[in-house]
């Protein structure tokens, strides 16, 4: 595989969770790149650390959380450094997040057009209607002009995701993040929300790090994957390795569970 | 009362009490003020439908500007209140903090001494001039609303839509007018009706000991003059001014609750 040029780069990170009077690592010691225009998925059980990776990144670690070691440097920058508004400047602008639950991630008392005008608004860019228009088109929503006239609440889950990652995209990030995209969805809805993300990286030049615990979906898009498991890294590889040649017995644990699981499915079913 | 479980019925009825408020002028036949010592005591009839009081003064035309008085000042004073507390409450919880906790502490303060005690002798102090009893009542009505303003908040800034908005990067301000502001106002609309009705018999408490702008006629005022009139017969001096007291906090009373009923999304 190239190597590509790294957008980001995550070295020696550790995240401590202060419960009580008690410390609880989520995150020990991982080290991590992305390059431009590359995807990696982050897969582990709950607990793993994984979204808590995530939420480093864009910068919204809980009020208990601390990050006692490491840096991640976003284009030579280290985010963990940023005054809280060099941190916002880039969220959203450089860097977006998507949800698995787009619905609850939306204020319900605020228009869909609004919701879009907050955005542009709080990057001081000027709104741009026939982009945000244009964008959702490519993402194809029917009818945007009434799309963006509605409310949250008045979009199906599979519409609110479009206009979700709509509103992650339309400022052009280089690195898009999707926490548990797929998590709690039935399978015919998680196969479109991962068609969804292929078409995005597809058709916008894009970084990307999907959080999953799901292992097929990760597969299925990521150029990369890392599998986590208590906070620590115990593999990186590309897909294949991964399924076919883990390193890790925890890795193997992992895919065979799903074969397993597969299967057994499969042999109930015919 | 099964008729007043309608918010339409609500609204309706606060707009016609405040119609009754705007136009006292041309309703009341007579002025309140004037006295007739000679025309004290008065059953109802043709010339003073609901009687008069022991000074002459015409019952129904009390009332009518009585119903003026009690809106002024609850309308007033709940305003006042309801804007300082959504000031303090979105703060407090949202920044909390150093000047969150200070700001609450501030409020038990308020709260922990009996709030009609300090609203006598704060009005005795700074004497009974209707804007005085609209400050003072104000003043003393915040607390409670900042408090539940503050538990609003704190519940909806760990709503998904208030992380999102950080995450894609809202500045606090932003956060706190756009995302969090809108979806207290219910909460906001609700408190305000309660703290008019609440500021409503306040008001009147006030006139029945005494502490009243004798500008303003207000209802309590009537009340007083009642506590001795009752025993030599003139039942007409409780009964209309306490039947406008009622319905004055009741229908204000009932607006709160169909208010928070209607407007509040989680139960949409």
């Amino acid at each position: 595989m190239i190597r590509l040029k790294p957008l980001l780069e995550v070295r020696e990170l550790t995240v401590v969770y202060k419960v009580r009077d008690t410390m609880k690592y989520a995150v020990k010691n991982v080290s991590f790149t992305l390059g431009e225009d590359e995807v990696l998925a982050i897969v582990g059980e709950s607990g793993s650390g994984k979204s808590t990776i995530a939420l480093s990144i864009v910068g919204a670690l809980p009020e208990n959380a601390v990050v006692v070691r490491g840096r991640i440097l976003f284009k030579g920058v280290d985010l963990l450094r940023l005054r809280p508004s060099e941190r916002r400047d880039i969220n959203g602008k450089e860097i977006s997040i998507i949800y698995q639950d787009p619905i609850a991630h939306l204020n319900p008392l605020r228009k869909v057009r609004l919701i879009f005008k907050d955005l542009f608004e709080d990057h001081g860019v000027e709104f741009n209607i026939q982009k945000v228009l244009e964008l959702l088109r490519k993402l194809k929503v029917p009818d945007p002009q009434r799309v963006l006239e509605s409310y949250p609440f008045q979009l199906s889950g599979g519409m609110a995701q479009r206009v979700f990652i709509a509103l992650a995209l339309v400022l052009n990030p280089k690195l898009l993040i999707a926490d548990e995209p797929t998590s709690a969805l039935d399978l015919t809805i998680q196969a479109q929300v991962v068609r969804l993300l292929r078409e995005v990286r597809e058709s916008f030049r894009i970084s990307m790090i999907i959080i999953t615990h799901d292992i097929g979906v990760a597969t299925s898009i990521a150029d990369r994957i890392l599998v986590m498991c208590d906070g620590e890294l115990v593999e990186e590889g590309s897909p294949e390795e991964v399924l076919l040649r883990p390193k890790s017995k925890y890795t193997a644990n992992l895919v065979n569970s799903t074969k397993t699981l597969y299967e057994g499915v499969m042999s109930w079913v015919y | 009362m099964r008729w007043l479980n309608s918010l339409t019925i609500c609204v309706a009825l606060t707009l016609l009490l405040g119609i009754v408020g705007l136009l006292a002028d041309l309703i009341a036949p007579y002025d309140p003020l004037n006295t007739r010592m000679f025309r004290g005591l008065q059953p109802p009839s043709n010339v003073n439908l609901m009687g008069t009081d022991q000074l002459g003064r015409d019952v129904f035309s009390w009332v009518i500007y009585g119903i003026r008085t009690s809106l002024l000042v609850g309308l007033s004073s709940a305003t006042i209140a309801v804007a300082i507390a959504v000031l303090i409450g979105l703060l407090s919880g949202y920044r909390g903090g150093i000047i969150g906790n200070t700001l609450m502490r501030v409020a038990d303060v308020f709260l922990s001494i009996p709030r009609f005690m300090l609203i006598i002798v704060t009005v005795v102090l700074l004497s009974p001039r209707i804007s005085n009893i609209i400050l003072v009542i104000a003043i003393f009505s915040w607390p409670e609303a900042a408090r539940v303003v503050r538990s609003e908040v704190l519940s909806i800034k760990e709503r998904e839509y208030v992380m999102a908005a950080k995450a894609l990067g809202s500045r606090d301000l932003d956060i706190m007018v756009s995302e969090i502001l809108p979806n207290v106002i219910p909460t906001i609309l609700s408190l305000w009706t309660l703290i008019i009705a609440d500021a409503i018999l306040t008001e009147s408490a006030l006139g029945f000991l005494g502490l009243s702008d004798l500008n303003y006629p207000s209802l309590g005022v009537m009340l007083m003059m009642a506590k001795n009139a009752i025993f030599v017969g003139g039942w007409w001096v409780l009964l209309f001014p306490s039947i406008a007291l009622v319905i004055l906090i009741l229908v204000f009373n009932s607006l709160s609750d169909k208010l928070i009923e209607r407007l509040s999304p989680r139960l949409g």
